[in-house]
């Protein structure tokens, strides 16, 4: 009996909607189905096929037909599913390519015996077997020939893609302190490149797995490296926006067995196992120097530092005031926080400037202004002007001796060095000598300018 | 008399409006996504042995359906969905709160002072944590309730559109929590504190910030719906003058919303100070977009009257699942913002097919 429910079986092994038995048209056979490739199980032959189905079909039946024509092969022990799927294979009139080239509803005129072919014992496919035959047997002999040859070539072969399929892998994740920062964009940048260059050399793949907040938030960095614990990174490296908020996260990860090195900005009270920085404290002492030295050792002196969060900066700003005391002719005027924007921080540096015209040193714990085009409105040597950093924008201010001297933070290095230090631990089990490595900063001034410039190409992202 | 009650018997409410039926298709289809797409993950597992020994065993699991991930997730979304159930409020009542973020960061910040007084750092140290902490969450629920208080006065007294009043009061308590911080973080708290937030159930899932976002969606959701005040919130929302001449007390509604959105960043900031273990002044910063987002995502209109405390949830747990997607399917991070804006403006134009569809069916069925 049909029934709607054994006519979807039927279909799910088609993948064809179900054509109904009022709509369907020529293409419809009558009767049932005894055998399936995969079934036994009767069914309605109701379905209507499309002409791609209809050769998929025509192949097989094809296939099967010439096995069980063998010699070897006795028709009577054939089966039925071939002889019941050969029965769809002709198309009625008006069906498209290969249409009416047999009666489509011929129920047993055709089979897969000498009887039921067309051309007879001797027709055409009687023919098709012996060139199957001849070509399997050529096939046969060569393979026997190439034998001894052909197994060594598949061993060496399966063993090269298993070495590669056993290719070791890490995956670094690589947290900063937000996207918009091009200093972050080149550690991105040094850490891609490490990953490269260590992986050939020790042979094994390594991937960044960029996880930086698009603007800074402690909060995001925390969730980011919990995150890429939980994913599966082997190793990470953090620039802390708060040292406080991140030592939990921090320590989770280690205690999941996730090794964690920070750069540029540490968490000293974590279980991170390195930290490669600039010395922050050393760094203040020596913008200040640096500036007494442009100054003659006399002047008021402004001190420009950015986000009053940042416990990096504040240490700067806190070598500042220790070097400012060994000038005595040195004074400082105040320290000037802002958003850390190249926008507000020129807007602070000139309305500073309004303020206190007498002002004739700028010591910058950061460049921030500097990446804007007019922040230093005074005339070129009027003011003196160190600042940290030295990115493409800010080498113009040295060109145009607006700025006496840039000291250049290795930013590449904090992604290069950081991933380097992590595959150490990881890989070679080896641990940094000291917790602290120390970043030096690299002096710019007119002279050595262009050469250093040179160095961006490289650092900066394509 | 039984076939008149029953005739008289409002028809049933489903159990779910369309729209949060919508989400959690949403919802299920991002989480099967990244079910299948994600892969799997070594992670270690810590067990111990008869001997009493910690043994360390590597166990392979599904990047995105695994325990460990599932929770991380509630806790990203906790912060978020709390603010964004308050945000619900203000946004049905036809108001908007752009505070939200400084009011959990002044609340976040008072908060961490407090405790700290009482860390092992501090000068008192040596008092109990039965009355530290419980201070700790007065101060931060009190501070941030307060806010919110000022920001409806000031809306109801001075007859300003809340956009203005919220704007100024953001960068205002944002400017507070500076001067009162000198713009330091703040941490070391009893540990009590964080003990509580981090409380850890079953082997080491940290439930607490998804048992409380549970609790404040029901409440919120309880309170919109079940109580006159609730309903009063949609009326004025829908419209405030027809509210005003119903006898609904408009001013007192308006209030009441801005301190429920004052009140739900203070507990949102209570669980980060606990979780994150210290407070700053830059904490939150752009979090009022997000807490809008999640409102707006889950089904609250801008123009009032509409939208739902489950909604909220569903809408922050979508944008977070988002986040955590582009984790684990190894996404470059750069383009989590158009992914997340394209999101966001999608969810608001199936939201508007979707109450275009309902007016049609109506339209029809009348």
């Amino acid at each position: 009996m049909r029934t709607p429910k054994n006519r979807t079986k039927l279909i799910d092994c088609r993948g064809k909607p179900p054509a109904l038995l009022e709509n369907s048209q020529s293409s419809i056979l009558a009767g049932e189905f005894h055998c399936l490739p995969t079934s036994n199980a009767r069914f309605p032959l109701t379905l209507t096929l499309s002409l791609r189905e209809r050769e998929q079909l025509s192949m097989l039946c094809d296939v099967a037909k010439f096995r069980l024509s063998s010699p070897r092969c006795e028709l009577p022990k054939r089966s039925d599913c071939t002889a019941n799927l050969r029965r769809i294979l002709p198309l009625p009139l008006g069906e498209g390519r290969g249409e009416g080239k047999d009666r489509a509803r011929r129920r047993h005129g055709i089979g897969l015996g000498r009887e039921a072919s067309p051309e007879g014992p001797f027709g055409f496919e009687a023919f098709i077997i012996s060139s199957l035959r001849f070509c399997r047997r050529s096939l046969t002999q060569r393979l026997d020939a190439m034998n001894l040859k052909l197994v060594p070539t598949l061993l060496v072969a399966f063993g090269i893609l298993s070495a590669q399929a056993q290719k070791k892998s890490y995956t670094i994740g690589l947290v900063a302190k937000s996207q918009n920062n091009p200093v972050f964009q080149a550690a991105r940048v040094g850490a891609t490149d490490a990953a490269r260059d260590l992986g050939g050399k020790y042979g094994v793949e390594i991937k960044i797995d960029w996880r930086t907040p698009n603007e800074e938030d402690a909060q995001k960095q925390a969730e980011a490296i919990e995150q890429l614990v939980l994913n599966g990174a082997d190793g990470i490296a953090v620039s802390c926006s708060d040292a406080n908020k991140l030592t939990d996260a921090i320590n989770s990860a280690v205690k999941n067995g996730v090794p964690v090195a920070t750069f540029d900005s540490d968490a000293p009270n974590s279980k991170r196992f390195v930290t490669y920085a600039i010395d922050d404290v050393k760094c203040g002492e020596q913008v200040m120097d640096e500036l007494a030295r442009f100054m003659g050792g006399k002047g008021v002196v402004a001190v420009l530092a950015g986000n009053q969060n940042a416990p990096n900066l504040q240490k700067r700003v806190q070598g500042v005031k220790n070097a400012a005391k060994k000038h005595p002719g040195i004074s400082i005027r105040d320290v000037y926080y802002h958003k850390e924007t190249p926008q507000d921080a020129a807007a602070k540096v000139e309305q500073v400037m309004q303020a206190n015209p007498d002002i004739t040193g700028w010591a910058m714990v950061g460049g921030w202004p500097l990446f804007t085009d007019s922040a230093l409105k005074w005339q070129p040597g009027t003011v003196k002007c160190v600042s940290v950093d030295a990115l493409p924008p800010e080498l113009a201010y040295l060109r145009s001796g607006h700025v006496q001297l840039l000291l250049a933070q290795q930013v590449y290095e904090w992604g290069h060095r950081s991933v380097e230090l992590l595959i150490n631990k990881i890989h070679l089990r080896k641990d940094p000598p000291n917790a602290k490595d120390v970043s030096a900063l690299i002096p710019v001034t007119r002279e050595n300018m262009d050469a250093f410039a040179k160095n961006w190409e490289k650092w900066l992202p394509k | 008399m039984t076939s008149s009650t029953a005739d008289t018997r409002p028809a049933s409410r489903p159990a779910l409006r369309l729209q949060e039926g919508g989400l959690l298709v949403v919802i299920c289809l991002i989480g099967l996504l990244l079910t299948v797409f994600g892969g799997t993950v070594q992670r270690p597992e810590f067990n111990k042995n008869d001997a009493g020994e910690t043994k360390k065993v590597m166990v392979e699991r599904n990047k995105f359906l695994n325990a460990q991930n599932l929770t991380n997730l509630a806790k990203d979304t906790s912060f978020f969905a709390i603010m964004a159930v308050g945000a619900t409020f203000v946004i049905v009542s036809g108001g908007i709160d752009l505070s939200v973020g400084a009011v959990y960061a002044l609340a976040s910040v008072l908060a961490a002072l407090v405790l700290h007084q009482f860390g092992a750092d501090g000068p008192r140290s040596s008092v109990s944590s039965a009355l530290s902490v419980p201070l700790g969450l007065a101060v931060c629920l009190g501070s941030a309730t307060l806010c919110g208080l000022l920001n409806g006065g000031m809306i109801v007294a001075l007859k300003v559109h809340p956009f203005i009043i919220t704007l100024g009061t953001m960068t205002i308590y944002r400017g507070i929590a500076f001067v009162i911080t000198t713009g330091q973080s703040v941490g070391t708290f009893p540990a009590a504190f964080p003990d509580l937030v981090k409380w850890e159930a079953f082997s080491g899932l940290r439930l607490v910030p998804l048992l409380v976002m549970v609790l404040v969606t029901i409440v919120g959701g309880v309170y919109l719906t079940r109580l006159a005040a609730g309903r009063r919130i949609y009326a004025v929302g829908g419209n405030e003058l027809a509210s005003r001449y119903s006898g609904v007390r408009v001013e007192r509604v308006k209030l009441s919303v801005y301190v429920m959105s004052g009140l739900t960043a203070g507990i949102a900031a209570l669980l980060a100070i606990g979780y994150y273990g210290s407070a700053s002044s830059g904490d939150g910063a752009g979090y009022e977009l997000d807490v809008i987002a999640s409102a707006v995502v889950g089904g609250a209109s801008l123009s009032g009257g509409k939208g739902s405390a489950l909604g909220a949830l569903l809408g922050a747990l979508i944008i977070k699942m988002i986040d955590n997607g582009i984790v684990i399917l190894g996404i470059d991070q750069s383009y989590s913002r158009i992914i997340l804006g394209a999101v966001v403006i999608l969810a608001v134009t199936l939201d508007q097919f979707n109450t275009w569809l309902a007016k049609r069916r109506l339209t029809k069925t009348v």
